[in-house]
């Protein structure tokens, strides 16, 4: 039993793994919403399915990825974003957009009792006012806007993205205005089987026009009274449905439905997605699921006939990774780890020593899955955005963890390390209210070999410099407040940490140097002065100088190690905070509510520095004195 | 003094104050204004700072130069203490050589780099650009430019004479950035000059003499044109934008107005194309690129180059950098940088790197997981200066 008991948790730890958090959308009333949610389209410039399309619209929009119903029920955003495509009248009545302040409330005559969630179509008659209210707010400097202020902007981009995407399959504002407030009763599927019929008279009446030869002017107008409202589609849609003619090669240029109708006129025939989707669209508005869900399967089908499949295998796979959540799993574990280990140290069993190093290994394998996916998504090395930096450097300093696991095996490697990737994963998620990391970046670093090095390098040397600092931490705190820290142990901790800084070091100065060799191509020059690469700075400046006083003062243990934990505070203020300064902090001053998170980070490192301040002769643990610079 | 300078704890304190600074210096650029900001602290001597409208500056931080040059020497005096001029352990050496260079090369490119913008239209060539910063008086005709005289030279007043043109420039007053207005407002200057029988007025409102790059200067002079026999004439003189004032001298017609200062090529560039590709149902820009044709005719090329975003253009120990591009894709401005010290900081990258391996050779075999303390017992390790001792050393 007891050799069998890191096994069973290992074996428990597997299973709660596998189980996919996000339960899938219940299907209303027999619609098949998980195939409809695994359909490919391009939104955002990433070929993303529909499941994440919604999920992303919904955290920009509502910050959540559901919406709660009245009736208790939770709406999932593929059923979210078939009603706002399909039934623009039902889709107007969900609660999504979110007005917090109350001041914003009053200004709009917006009802105390529906607190904090509202629907477009209690938004709409404030809409104009919303509108001329942001122009005004945009002409005022960042500093002097209110919080109420910001949140109108926010909501206006809200409303700006719900109504694009409104409009992505079939013209919805458009046919709601012309049904003047009754349910929109729309059929799609007739209408473009309707235009399919007209379209060679009315190809040849537009030829005829431009040509100059006789013209039959009623086959043209019946044909543009039809297209005219898809145009509302090319312009604002959201949703790109049409995929390219060659997806191979031109792997993004998606089309919206509009610019597909449009085309039709000079192609003289419809791109088949259209007809697709159209009856699907129909389907939907009739209530009929089993045809909606024979729609799908045969648009899925000729997708895949058409050099799609990998495509839809992506999409499906996305699917999956955002049902599974790996990121919360991997710190669950991460904790559960910490847990054993701590129980390890008090009662110093070896069966709980195995547990722990297990359950790590598997926190650490699962990390390592979500950023592989992470990457195969993007295409990229996901270290272009913050949150997928932060995610990265957990993982490395987990990493580091395992070399320091695996000489000493004392779960020194197994704490610390776990704490940084749990702490990593956690903030990760706070980095990531607006969208799931995703999202195309810009120009400048749209540029991969550059990016991998030099980011690559810097995020390595901030996981070092964490786990030295939270090695540094364990020093400090097993010393002050127990009696274990003996002087031998004490010198192994000081050895990790001045190999861990030693190593950041080497890692920082070499990112720093990419990074200034890639800003000279870039920018035309090698330094600039600008927060990032003061940051980058600070953290070089602060490691030479624990690297100074280790050389030419190597008794100061004490002092050392209160260096080496404020590290922690260094890379998190250089890192995080000045990412908050450059998008936040230059346009909102103090008052960023990442800014007080930040904070609330800093104040365990902050009270272990204060710690390691405590003279020496106050620690429980008894460490040699200093003799070296005695005199 | 020489143990000062070569001591660790002067190495540590100009690190600390990098430390500051570099913090200071950056927190300051939150509040904007950061390329004049970034001067104050990065290309200075010593920090200065005005308290309120007080008028007075107290130096408050030494400046990025005062850092960079104890740093210097105090890196110098302990390499010379430690092993005095031998070259042993080389790898330390290269380290510190490449320290140096970096430090030296950031100043050197300080003064030296020189940045301005060429701006192009569609269809159309330029063989100049204009300096983002510094401003000149221009004399020119239809052909081009006949007298330049840079801003800062009118600072002095006085009279300039152009030898070629024989045309000298009297200063009556210069306002090295103002505005310059139709009517009385509080704070402003009247100033008048006569044309013949006409008077033309105009107030000036001083502004401050600002160093960014963004906004630039505006400046303002009274200047009168004298020909060898006789005075052609006194002006009002303001920038390019505002308008020239014209005058005719030999039966040539002239203009005289304040313009960006311009930076000749011996080359021209066409703007052939330009465009912003941007991510698929999005506004984000996936690239920004020109496509120009560079004609030298004193190298005899003639030849087309894309220049984009991420991707430059080197031609002629310049650097052609994509700036701006207007939404219609008409007008595209590049970015011209003469940095000559761009290549320093790759040749301290490549003997920092060399030095460290060396070192990292040498140190190989003699890695240990314990620090140097406990290795050598509990024997005094090294000669530690006392400054860096820990309060509670037992005496």
């Amino acid at each position: 039993m007891k050799k069998a008991a890191p096994w069973l948790v290992l074996l428990i730890s597997l299973v709660a793994v596998i189980v996919p958090v996000r339960r899938p959308d219940p299907s209303p009333a027999g619609f098949n919403l998980r195939e409809f949610g695994r359909l490919p389209v391009l939104m955002d410039g990433r070929v993303q399915p529909i499941d994440s399309a919604g999920r992303n619209a919904l955290l920009k929009i509502r910050r959540t990825a559901v919406v709660p119903l009245d009736d208790g029920r939770t709406m999932g955003s593929t059923e979210w974003m078939l009603e706002a495509l399909i039934k623009p009248h039902v889709a107007d009545e969900r609660p999504i957009f979110p007005v917090h302040h109350s001041d914003l409330r009053r200004d709009l005559n917006l009802t105390e009792g529906a607190a904090p969630y509202y629907s477009f179509k209690q938004l709409a008659p404030g809409l104009e006012k919303i509108r001329t209210r942001a122009e005004e707010i945009s002409e005022t400097a960042m500093h002097d806007r209110r919080p109420a202020d910001r949140q109108l902007l926010t909501l206006l981009e809200g409303i700006i993205l719900y109504q694009r995407i409104k409009n992505s399959l079939q013209p919805n504002t458009f046919l709601q205005l012309q049904n003047g407030g009754v349910p929109v009763d729309y059929d799609m599927a007739a209408g473009v089987a309707g235009h399919a019929r007209r379209l060679p008279a009315g190809a040849a009446a537009l030829k005829a026009r431009e040509h100059g030869g006789r013209l039959d002017q009623s086959a043209l107008i019946a044909m543009m009274e039809f297209l005219q409202p898809y145009e509302t589609v090319a312009r604002v849609g959201a949703l790109l449905f049409v995929p390219p003619a060659n997806p191979a090669a031109a792997g993004d240029a998606w089309a919206s439905v509009g610019t597909a109708l449009r085309d039709s006129v000079h192609s003289g025939e419809i791109h088949p997605t259209v007809p697709h989707l159209a009856a699907m669209s129909t389907a939907v508005s009739r209530g009929t699921a089993a045809e909606f869900n024979r729609h799908v399967s045969e648009y899925k089908a000729w997708l895949a006939a058409n050099g799609l499949q990998p495509q839809l295998r992506k999409s499906a796979a996305e699917v999956w990774y955002t049902r599974l959540q790996p990121s919360i799993k991997a710190a669950a574990l991460y904790l559960l780890a910490v847990v054993f280990a701590c129980v390890f140290w008090l009662a110093r069993a070896p069966l709980l020593y195995r547990a722990a190093v297990m359950t790590w290994g598997l926190a650490f394998a699962v990390h390592t899955a979500d950023v592989v996916i992470l990457w195969f998504f993007q295409g990229r090395p996901p270290i272009a955005t913050l949150y997928g930096s932060t995610i990265v450097a957990g993982w490395a300093a987990v990493l580091f963890g395992v070399g320091v696991e695996s000489v000493r095996r004392n779960v020194v490697g197994v704490v610390t390390s776990a704490l940084v990737g749990l702490l990593a994963l956690v903030i990760g998620r706070h980095l990531m209210p607006t969208g799931d990391g995703m999202e195309a970046v810009r120009t400048t670093l749209n540029s991969s070999s550059w990016l991998m090095a030099h980011v690559g390098a810097m995020t390595l040397g901030a996981a070092a410099i964490l786990l030295a600092g939270v090695i540094a931490a364990a020093y400090i705190v097993m010393g002050v407040l127990t009696r274990r820290l003996s002087p031998t142990v004490a010198a192994e901790l000081d050895g990790l940490v001045y190999r861990l800084i030693g190593l950041a070091a080497i890692f920082n100065a070499t990112g720093t140097m990419l990074g200034g060799f890639w800003a000279d191509r870039v920018w035309g020059r090698f330094w600039g002065w600008d927060p990032k690469e003061n940051a980058a700075l600070l953290i070089i400046i602060w490691t030479a100088i624990y690297l100074l006083l280790r050389r030419f003062q190597p008794g100061a243990e004490r002092t050392r190690m209160t260096l080496a934990a404020s590290g922690m505070i260094v890379s998190c203020v250089s890192w995080l905070g000045v990412n908050m300064m450059s998008v936040g902090l230059h346009s909102y001053g103090f008052m960023r509510e990442e800014f007080g998170w930040l904070m609330l980070l800093l104040v365990g490192p902050m009270v272990i520095v204060g710690l390691g301040l405590v003279p020496l002769r106050n620690w429980r643990s008894q460490l040699a004195q200093p003799t070296s610079c005695a005199r | 003094m020489i143990r000062m300078l070569s001591s660790p704890r002067l190495t540590v304190l100009c690190l600390a104050s990098a430390v500051v600074l570099v913090f200071a210096g950056t927190l300051a650029q939150a509040d904007g204004a950061s390329y004049q900001t970034q001067g104050r602290y990065f290309r200075s001597v010593i920090v200065w700072w005005s308290p309120g409208d007080t008028g007075a500056s107290l130096p408050i931080l030494p400046g990025a130069y005062t850092v960079g040059a104890v740093l210097l020497l105090n890196l110098i005096a302990m390499r010379v203490k430690r092993f005095g001029t031998s070259l042993k352990e080389p790898g330390g050496l290269l380290l510190g050589a490449g320290l140096i260079l970096l430090l030296v090369g950031q100043a050197v490119s300080d003064r030296l780099l020189d940045r301005s913008a060429m701006r192009l239209t569609r269809g159309a060539s330029s063989n100049y650009s204009e300096d983002l910063l510094l401003q000149e008086l221009i004399i020119a005709d239809k052909s081009g430019p006949v007298v330049t005289v840079p801003a800062a030279a009118l600072a002095r007043k006085g009279e300039i004479r152009d030898v070629k043109s024989e045309l000298t420039i009297r200063v009556q007053e210069f306002w090295p950035n103002a505005a310059l207005l139709a009517h009385r407002t509080p704070g402003a200057t009247r100033i008048a000059v006569a044309h013949g029988s006409t008077r033309q007025v105009a107030y000036v409102r001083p502004r401050p003499v600002i160093d960014e790059v963004e906004t630039g200067n505006t400046p303002v002079a009274v200047i009168e044109v004298l020909a060898p026999s006789s005075s052609l004439g006194t002006w009002i003189v303001s920038s390019r934008l505002r308008g020239a004032q014209r005058f005719t001298h030999k039966n040539r017609e002239l203009e005289i107005a304040f313009g960006a200062q311009r930076h000749y090529a011996p080359f021209s560039m066409t703007l052939l194309d330009a465009r912003r590709d941007v991510y698929e149902g999005t506004d984000i820009p996936r690239s920004i690129w020109s496509r120009i044709r560079i004609q030298d005719p004193t190298l005899g090329e003639d030849r087309e180059a894309v220049i984009a975003i991420n991707a430059p253009l080197r031609y002629s120990g310049e650097t052609y950098y994509q700036l701006q591009l207007n939404a219609d894709g008409k007008a595209s401005t590049l970015l011209r940088v003469h940095n000559p010290a761009w290549p320093l900081p790759y040749a301290a990258g490549a003997l920092i790197a060399l030095g460290l391996l060396l070192r990292l050779a040498t140190r190989a075999t003699g890695l240990s997981w314990l620090p140097p303390s406990v290795r050598a017992g509990a024997a005094p390790a090294a000669k530690a200066p006392s400054g860096l001792a820990e309060q509670e050393t037992a005496g």
